[in-house]
């Protein structure tokens, strides 16, 4: 038993998330807003029943590294850390509703590091207890889509309103709304775009190979141009443009705001997109398209009926990464006035208010979590009768 | 329907991969095209379904000059399969069977009937393979659903590119007695691509034996194997071998004598030479009964009228 293969990952993370509640705190309070918190220990800041029920799911997630591992350990662990991950977020918010009854009305509690780095590796754990299941993507789609509904209706209950980040976002509800809002539309207006001129060029490379090495040359050097730099470089062309076509200013394009910045991002997604067009069409049996061809298929039919379907796995792959990629990119937009989610970050920076940095950074994040998932859903789905 | 090379010429870049080529398959004949490989054999056959553009010359199916006609609905009229297959892996067996009658638009009922006569004719099981995915079948299978692809429309014409040269050998005997009796059943005139000249004498109603992109011979087994045109073709037909699959392409009853009718187990009429030569070494004899269909004897066969010319 004792060289039995154990998962090492479980004991590895649950040491990192021991050393992370014994150094740094679970919350962290402050007088205000844009000072900087004291960190309150978990033993601190938590009720002796959570404490407790914390303590005991930990150790039991704990021991179970040690046991040989099986699917049965791996099913435990995964919904043993759902418990624990909903335990933690509840716990958090009822000690932040306890901190505040007594605490002056501009005090702050926030998230304190350990529980950032215990989230993390719950998550880790979680995703490496599917992956030893073997689970395929719909399963994986649906465990977190559970826990992410779960996690929404606690939000819904209020059980995270005595939060720092749900004050910042109490006292923002309006503009997060619009920088919401304004944030979705930049990253389908520039995906859409980009997939416009892309998918055309994708195909372009793959008909014409000898087309291929100015194209790939051209969109690897934009992708080398600083995101920052970039969004500035822009300004100058595009209030020039806007100058010479007052209609075009009428339309709202201009040196700054939401068109030099979907510019900008319709450029960075290009290369992806274009790439993995290529990718899905040379991907393909050339034995296929022959015999397609030789069957009397036209080359819009061998292209609607057999590249498109048979490339759509790499496609979307490829759609991946530039939904993923832009949604983090449009935050840098706000620099330039486009609005979106950037606004707060950049706002927080500029007030040393980590929380409105969160309020725009989580967001974000998430936005790129379930664009991710969703996509990788649809390309387990769109693989899924092909060997 | 009649297929006609005349002074057919393909140039890649000055030089002449296809060089002159003229011969013609009559309608209903089975054609091996055969040559070792680099000859040209891939390059001519798909000049007939236009993936290769011509550089000189021209191809006539029926009489009718294929330049003439659009590509895409000429490749509609001529069935097609390939070594690799080609099947559609996100289609189903039934999907990629009527890929042709689709694109021809035929009506959705009389689609699923040609499907259900495909599968019977191509021995495939209907309740089982229909709906398959051709990763689910092996690959004898796999071309069996190619070959029912390319007769899905009732083509006239069929190209063939060493389609079973990826099988095993069990397999690949298996598919070419298939597809004589389909030859058989359905009298389509047949391009057959293959390397392999023993299945070609076995199968071809006739042969054109290509050479550095030049056609060397052209005839029926009988008379290639009879009358080599030149030492390549010797060597390359049968070499040392050669007197034998003579004798395999001949029939006993070819050389019968009614007289005299020795005593012994018989040898039907329409067995080959070779069965007859390999009976006399087996019992040491050098004349054998010969009997008909029925079993009746009519006479005999000797080993001096076998080996005449």
């Amino acid at each position: 038993m004792s060289d039995a293969p154990r998962n090492r990952v479980l004991l590895v993370l649950a040491l990192i998330a021991l050393a992370a509640f014994l150094g740094t705190g679970f919350l962290g309070l402050a007088p205000n807003r844009l000072t900087s918190p004291s960190p309150l220990y978990l033993w601190q800041a938590l009720g002796l029943p959570e404490l407790t029920a914390i303590l005991a799911l930990g150790l039991i997630l704990g021991a179970l590294s040690l046991l040989r591992a099986s699917p049965n350990t791996a099913r435990a662990s995964l919904a043993l850390g759902t418990a624990l991950l909903l335990l933690l977020l509840f716990a958090a918010g009822e000690s932040a509703a306890r901190l505040m009854r007594t605490a002056p009305p501009a005090a702050r509690a926030s998230l304190g590091a350990a529980f950032w780095v215990a989230i993390f590796c719950l998550a880790i754990g979680m995703a490496d207890a599917l992956r030893r299941l073997g689970a395929t993507a719909v399963a994986r789609f649906l465990v977190v889509a559970l826990i992410a509904l779960a996690i929404a209706a606690m939000a819904r209950g209020g059980i995270f309103s005595n939060l720092a980040l749900a004050r910042e976002y109490a006292a923002h509800r309006a503009a997060f709304a619009a920088a919401l809002d304004r944030h979705g539309v930049l990253v389908l207006v520039s995906v859409a775009a980009a997939l416009l001129i892309g998918v055309p060029l994708g195909i372009l490379t793959a008909r014409k190979p000898a087309s291929a090495g100015a194209i790939f040359a051209t969109l690897n050097l934009l992708q080398t141009i600083p995101s920052i730099a970039l969004f500035g470089l822009l300004i100058v062309p595009l209030s020039a443009l806007a100058a010479a076509a007052p209609g075009l200013a009428a339309l709202g394009i201009g040196g700054i705001g939401p068109a030099p910045a979907i510019v900008a991002l319709v450029l960075y997604a290009l290369l992806p997109v274009v790439r993995n067009t290529r990718a899905g069409i040379d991907g393909i049996d050339p034995a296929i398209i022959d015999t397609a061809r030789g069957m009397g298929f036209s080359p819009r039919q061998i292209f609607l009926r057999v590249e498109l379907p048979l490339g759509m796995p790499v496609f979307l792959a490829g759609l991946r990464i530039v939904l993923v990629q832009t949604i983090g990119l449009a935050v840098v937009a706000a620099l330039i006035g486009a609005g979106g989610l950037g606004t707060f970050v950049f706002q927080g920076i500029g007030q040393y208010a980590t929380d409105l940095v969160l309020l725009g950074a989580i967001p974000t994040i998430l936005l790129a979590l379930a664009a991710d998932f969703l996509l990788t859903l649809a390309i387990a789905l769109s693989q899924g009768r092909q060997a | 329907m009649t297929i006609e090379f005349e002074r057919v010429t393909k140039t890649y870049g000055g030089r002449r991969a296809i060089a002159d080529i003229s011969f013609r398959v009559e309608r209903g004949a089975f054609c091996a095209l055969v040559g070792p490989s680099g000859a040209g054999k891939s390059t001519l056959l798909r000049m007939v379904n236009r993936l290769v553009p011509m550089s000189e010359g021209a191809i006539r199916l029926e009489g009718e000059d294929i330049t003439r006609l659009e590509p895409v609905a000429l490749r509609r009229r001529i069935g097609y399969v390939v070594q690799s297959i080609g099947l559609f892996p996100h289609w189903t067996i039934a999907q990629n069977i009527a890929t042709v009658p689709r694109l021809l638009h035929w009506p959705e009922t009389r689609i699923a009937e040609r499907v259900r006569e495909l599968l019977a004719l191509m021995r495939l099981d209907p309740g089982t393979t229909a709906e398959r995915y051709p990763h689910q079948l092996s690959g004898g299978q796999q071309q069996r659903v190619g070959v029912a692809r390319a007769l899905a429309a009732d083509p006239d014409v069929l190209l063939m590119d060493e389609p079973f040269g990826a099988l095993d050998p069990i397999t690949r005997e298996e598919l070419r007695i298939e597809l004589g009796r389909i030859h058989q059943a359905t009298g389509k005139t047949i391009l057959f691509v293959t390397h392999d000249i023993d299945s070609a004498l076995e199968a071809a109603d006739v042969i054109a034996i290509l050479r550095n992109g030049a056609l060397v011979q052209f005839g029926t087994p009988a008379e290639i194997l009879a009358r080599p045109a030149d030492d390549f073709v010797r060597d390359f037909v049968g070499g040392a071998a050669l007197g034998l699959k003579l004798l395999a392409q001949r029939r006993v009853a070819e050389r019968l004598r009614p007289e005299p009718r020795p005593e012994g187990t018989p040898i039907p009429g329409d067995a080959t030479l070779t069965e007859a030569l390999s009976q006399m070494v087996l019992r040491g004899t050098d004349r054998l009964p010969v009997s008909d269909e029925n079993g009746r004897i009519t006479g005999s066969v000797a080993l001096a009228d076998m080996i005449a010319p």
